[in-house]
């Protein structure tokens, strides 16, 4: 079934006489139009009219009386063809009678419905009257042949091992459902049924980066003469569940093009490298994400970390990209996540607070956004122990005449300590009676890692002791009299390893 | 506070008195310029398990903190400012600008003890020397290094920022002290990519031979070596935790920190990069910024020296800073 589409439309009008089975009548014709030189055509002859869908196009044909009596017409012209477009008329009212040389305007209009070509016959009974012959009745008669002026595309395509049409009631293109990461195609045939060439100057789709696409446009403009056509193939890539809606432009024309996405395969297994079991605290080692297999379209994810434990969490522990969430994409067909300008491995903070850390990974199709996390993730988990501390730096700051403070920097993954040791190891010239101190911290340090200011340093802290010195004569510094200084600290767990600082 | 009878000669000692003197702290590693947030922001914690506090001071162009952390030169619109208040956790801007101060400066080189800079521009091709920081302030008029020929390359200035060092590249290249009236040359150097100076040598590193000269500032008696290194972009000379003096270099291509033994310049660590690093400055007390963020996202990478060097990266946690309204750049 033809379908017209858009405005394609071709605006010529035109008329013509062509020859045919001539009968003698007694009235000359003279065929009218408007602007045209009139025209003596023959009783039975064609009459050829073409104009634009929806479009008139009127001529007359004179009828003089020739004969020696009269003659009348008493009922309107007669179009044989039901139809066409072809409606004629008697100019003037009925009955009425001509006498020799008198005439009458018989008009036919033709208005196409569609560009198609017609063709009717048009009768104009009359009665003649003479001396010699009596009444004898007779009749004028053309044969009319109309042409819709214009193109007819004809849209059609293959599904299911049948053609389909598109018409008034079928109007799209319809994919059958694709499952998300695949494609399918439809090879839309386009039939030019009309009677003039039509030309495209553009065919695409619509819409720009969505599921639909032209496999292989066709070289424009595209010319296609009637009664020839062309085959489009459109392409059908889902990237979401559920419908889809799509047009196909051909110019100003557009067919509308449907199809559906329906749930991708599996995302295939993975593994999380990294840390396990007991990780070493205050370390920063490297993580990756690796597929089993690849998976047929990209990837983008989300790796999460959460802390959890009886103490308040470390806020150190975070991506190397910084913060607990991180976002990676899985380009098609390959294994590895990479995770930004950082790449492949992406390097975390254990921190310095006993506690287990959880990294869940959750993925989706990077177009589209269609969820491909398993219902139960495999996650990468790993615990930072309570251990005995340990301890980074020693240092002597806040030097006076009398003494200066011992500086004591390091981190405990419980949260607590039960006492810090201090080794003075005298210069050159000097004794100490008493070099070794052992400082309770149980107290003070369980206030410190109580406050809130603490948790922003996790199981971090810097411990200041202040010592004075006595017996030093009046030109000796403090610092003149020791040579080092070394330092251990304790939890409930064990004792660091001793951390010393020389004197310079 | 406890009490120790130190004397020359066996004497008693004096027990100290009470644990309630001990007192507690976060540490902090030091304070750093984030060109993305175009702050001034702490390294909150220790290299290894640490992060970047929030902004404590933005709007900057550039930012250099001062060695003793507590203060810094900023540029803030082109204009150069002290930034005080570091020490404490806070900052403001001291107005009006520096004194005398030459605007759109690109870098500071500051004294051991923080009391001295120089303001320098690589692309203006000046130096501008300022002493007495940061309270009893005194500027020098700027000084342009184009009688010199050449283009500047590198800057530093000495403990007591009477004298500043300048590398030239190009014509009548090399290394020149200017102690604020005269340039004098002491050393030629086809490539002077990096300048510090530790006690009284400076250490100079020319890119063209991956050379280090140690030149002593009261001598000019100078020694070079040729590192095994090749590209080296950056040095700065140290006393690592152990108390030795070290000298550590960077290089751009195949990156990799090196550290040498500064007095015999054998190379006693090396730790490869996983980055490009693009200098080497102070952080901490054994430690050294590598190389910046230079876009959201990015961590710091920096190094420290707890008697072996280790590269960390130091996150910066962006969620942290969107909820409070700070752009990133």
């Amino acid at each position: 079934m033809a379908r017209r589409i858009g405005s394609i439309a071709v605006c010529l009008v035109a008329f013509g006489v062509l020859a045919g089975a001539q009968t003698q009548v007694p009235f000359q014709l003279v065929l009218e139009q408007q602007g045209q030189a009139a025209t003596t055509i023959q009783n039975g002859s064609t009459i050829a009219m073409s104009a634009a869908p929806g479009t008139s196009l009127t001529v007359e044909v004179v009828v003089t009386y020739t004969g020696s009596g009269h003659a009348t017409i008493s009922i309107p012209p007669t179009i044989i063809g039901s139809a066409t477009g072809f409606s004629s008329a008697i100019v003037g009212s009925l009955p009425l009678t001509l006498t020799p040389g008198q005439s009458v305007g018989v008009t036919v209009t033709f208005t196409p419905a569609t560009a198609t070509q017609v063709t009717a016959q048009l009768i104009v009974p009359y009665n003649e009257t003479t001396a010699t012959n009596g009444l004898n009745s007779g009749a004028i008669s053309f044969s009319l042949q109309g042409t819709g002026l214009g193109s007819s595309l004809v849209f059609s395509y293959v599904a299911g091992g049948s053609t389909i049409t598109l018409s008034p009631t079928n109007t799209s293109v319809v994919f059958s459902p694709v499952m998300i990461t695949q494609s399918s195609q439809i090879i839309l045939s386009i039939q030019n049924a009309g009677t003039v060439p039509v030309t495209f100057s553009n065919i695409g789709i619509a819409q720009v980066g969505g599921p639909f696409a032209l496999a292989s446009p066709p070289a424009l403009p595209l010319t296609l003469s009637p009664g020839s056509g062309t085959q489009l193939t459109i392409t059908f890539t889902p990237t979401a569940l559920g419908f889809v809606n799509g047009t196909l432009l051909l110019d100003t024309a557009s067919v509308p093009l449907v199809g559906s996405g329906s749930a991708p395969p599996a995302l295939p297994p993975y593994t999380i490298s990294g840390p396990s079991g007991n990780a070493t605290p205050m370390t920063q080692p490297k993580i990756s994400l690796t597929l089993a297999a690849g998976y047929p379209v990209a990837i983008s994810g989300t790796l999460t970390m959460s802390v959890t434990g009886s103490l308040p969490a470390d806020p150190a522990v975070q991506f190397q990209s910084g913060g607990t969430t991180v976002s990676f994409v899985i380009p098609a067909n390959q294994t590895a996540a990479v995770f930004g300008a950082q790449g492949t491995q992406l390097g975390l903070q254990t921190g310095t607070v006993a506690s287990t850390i959880t990294l869940t990974p959750s993925f989706s199709t990077q177009v589209g956004g269609v969820s491909l996390t398993p219902a139960t993730p495999t996650v990468l988990q790993f615990s930072v122990a309570p251990a005995s501390p340990q301890l980074l730096a020693l240092q002597l700051t806040g030097q006076s005449a009398t003494g200066f403070t011992v500086q004591a920097t390091g981190f405990s993954t419980t949260r607590a300590l039960q006492s810090l040791a201090i080794q003075f190891t005298s210069a050159a010239g000097f004794s100490m009676p008493t070099s070794q101190f052992t400082i309770d911290l149980s107290s003070v340090a369980a206030v410190w890692f109580g406050t809130t200011a603490s948790d922003a340093f996790g199981g971090e802290f810097t411990v200041s002791v202040p010592f004075t010195f006595e017996g030093l004569a009046a030109n000796q510094s403090v610092l003149s009299a020791i040579s080092s200084v070394s330092a251990t600290l304790s939890n409930a767990l064990g004792t660091s390893s001793a951390v010393q600082t020389n004197v310079p | 506070m406890r009490k120790v009878l130190l004397v020359l000669g066996a004497l008693s000692a004096v027990v100290p008195a009470g644990a309630q003197q001990a007192g507690f702290s976060g540490p902090v590693e030091g304070l750093t310029f984030d060109p993305p947030t175009g702050s001034i922001r702490q390294v909150i914690g220790s290299l290894g398990s640490s992060r970047l506090g929030p902004p404590l001071i933005s709007l900057l162009d550039f930012a250099s903190v001062a060695p003793g952390q507590s203060y810094a030169i900023a540029v803030r619109a082109g204009q150069p400012f002290l930034v005080a208040g570091l020490g404490s956790g806070s900052a403001s801007l001291t107005a009006p600008a520096l004194p005398g101060a030459n605007p759109k400066p690109e870098g500071v080189a500051w004294s051991g003890d923080g009391s001295a800079a120089v303001l320098y521009s690589l692309s203006g091709g000046w130096i501008q020397m300022f002493t007495g920081l940061p309270a009893a302030l005194n500027s020098a008029a700027a000084v342009s290094v184009a009688p010199l020929g050449g283009t500047l390359t590198a800057v530093a200035t000495d403990s007591s920022g009477q004298t500043a060092v300048v590398g030239i590249a190009g014509t009548n290249a090399g290394v020149y002290s200017f102690d604020g009236s005269n340039f004098s040359l002491l050393l030629p150097v086809s490539q002077p990519a990096a300048l510090a100076i530790s006690g009284g040598t400076l250490f100079v590193l020319d890119a063209s031979t991956n050379e280090v000269s140690q030149i002593s500032l009261s001598s000019s008696a100078s020694q070079s070596w040729v590192l095994g290194a090749d590209n080296t972009i950056a040095l700065w000379p140290a006393v690592n935790a152990a108390g030795r003096n070290v000298l550590y270099v960077v290089t751009g291509s195949n990156p990799v920190l090196e550290v040498y033994d500064s007095a015999s310049m054998q190379m006693i660590g090396s730790v490869p990069l996983s980055f490009d690093p693009t200098g080497i400055t102070p952080l901490g007390t054994s430690s050294f910024v590598l190389r910046p963020r230079s876009v959201a996202g990015d961590p710091l990478w920096a190094f420290a020296d707890r008697g072996q060097p280790a590269v960390y990266f130091v996150p910066a946690p962006v969620e942290e800073f969107r909820r409070r309204g700070v752009p990133e750049r």
